[in-house]
């Protein structure tokens, strides 16, 4: 007498892919043939990053080259020494006589404290009318140029800094709205 | 289990579902070759299972061929059932499993042949573990039914009567 799971189960350990089949379908899931999904991913991923540092690297070189333009700028003005236009003991009185000046030119506390203004005259700054304000060093009598003007989102990229260009040391920053740059000759 | 016998447990098992061997190559291969893509590599033989199945749902919901029927609502296993006549051979069982539908063939093959429990099958096949008993049931009394009757020479069950 015979048990029918038995007879199952011989029934099923009889029926087997051929040698060949086996064969075949392993050759076909070798992974320097079937990994292609895993090829397009790594090209996806391989291309994404490339973007990612194309865009990184432009960002990063118009903001270098905008910075470079800016101090460029500064630099050339402050080596042009041209005498003020408007001369004024105290920043009210400068705000009041640059009239078209659409921003406070007041820098920080202690700037007003360690330099004594003298006066100032309009210039231009990327393109935006800009106040170009004579400073001398209490301590010194260093003669430097503060420059300010309205900050534009382009100017906002311009991160904080302190570098020397065309032998003008320059400082950079931005605060209350108001894009700063001090220049002091070396 | 290394690759070979996994791909020959995916046949047995395609077969439980698809009992013509052509389909059942086709299902293991594609299943294969899916999982190889996906993950690299197959180790896991419930995770070859499911492939499996899961092609095979899709092949039939595409042809339209799933059929659902109420299942009997005593659900039991327990044989204590006579055993079968000496005579009856392995290819006696061949036709009268291929007249199985193809949930009750999966359910006796997951059981019988690969040892799963009830519980495990109902987690494989996403039914109710007395849904799988009542299959499994079943299944075991229409081939006992079917193998006496052809012992006996007077087929109580032909293959084209019972519904796959």
């Amino acid at each position: 007498m015979r048990e029918l799971d038995s007879l199952i189960k011989a029934h099923y350990r009889r029926q087997r892919l051929t040698e060949d089949r086996v064969e075949a379908i392993l050759e076909r899931a070798k992974p320097g043939r079937a990994s292609e999904r895993v090829w397009y991913l790594r090209v996806a991923a391989l291309a994404a990053v490339l973007v990612a540092g194309f865009v990184f690297t432009h960002l990063h070189l118009i903001e270098r080259d905008l910075t470079t333009r800016v101090l460029a700028e500064i630099a050339m003005n402050h080596n042009k020494r041209l005498a003020v236009e408007v001369a004024a003991a105290d920043y009210d009185e400068l705000q009041a006589a640059m009239d078209r000046l659409d921003f406070p030119i007041r820098p920080p506390a202690e700037l007003r404290a360690d330099y004594e203004l003298i006066g100032g005259r309009y210039c231009s700054i990327h393109g935006k009318l800009a106040a170009q304000v004579k400073l001398r060093a209490r301590d010194t009598g260093r003669l430097l140029t503060l420059y300010a003007t309205g900050l534009t989102p382009e100017l906002a990229k311009i991160s904080r800094q302190e570098t020397v260009h065309d032998d003008v040391r320059i400082k950079m920053w931005s605060e209350g709205g108001v894009f700063f740059g001090l220049a002091d000759g070396i | 289990m290394n690759e070979r016998d996994l791909l020959q447990a995916g046949f047995r098992y395609a077969l439980s579902l698809r009992p013509a061997p052509g389909e059942a190559d086709d299902l293991v291969q594609e299943a294969w070759l899916r999982l190889h893509r996906a993950r690299g590599r197959v180790r896991d033989q419930a995770l070859l299972f499911r492939a499996i199945r899961n092609l095979f749902i899709d092949h039939y919901r595409r042809e339209r061929l799933v059929v659902f029927e109420p299942l009997d609502s005593v659900a039991e296993t327990a044989d204590g059932a006579p055993l079968l006549d000496d005579r009856v051979t392995l290819d006696d069982l061949k036709a009268p499993l291929e007249a199985l539908r193809s949930e009750e063939r999966e359910a006796l093959f997951l059981n019988v042949v690969e040892g799963y429990t009830a519980q495990e099958i109902a987690d494989l096949t996403e039914r109710p573990r007395g849904t799988v008993l009542s299959l499994i049931h079943r299944a075991k009394r229409k081939l006992r039914e079917a193998l006496t009757s052809e012992s006996d020479d007077t087929p109580l069950i032909e293959p084209g009567m019972l519904r796959r």
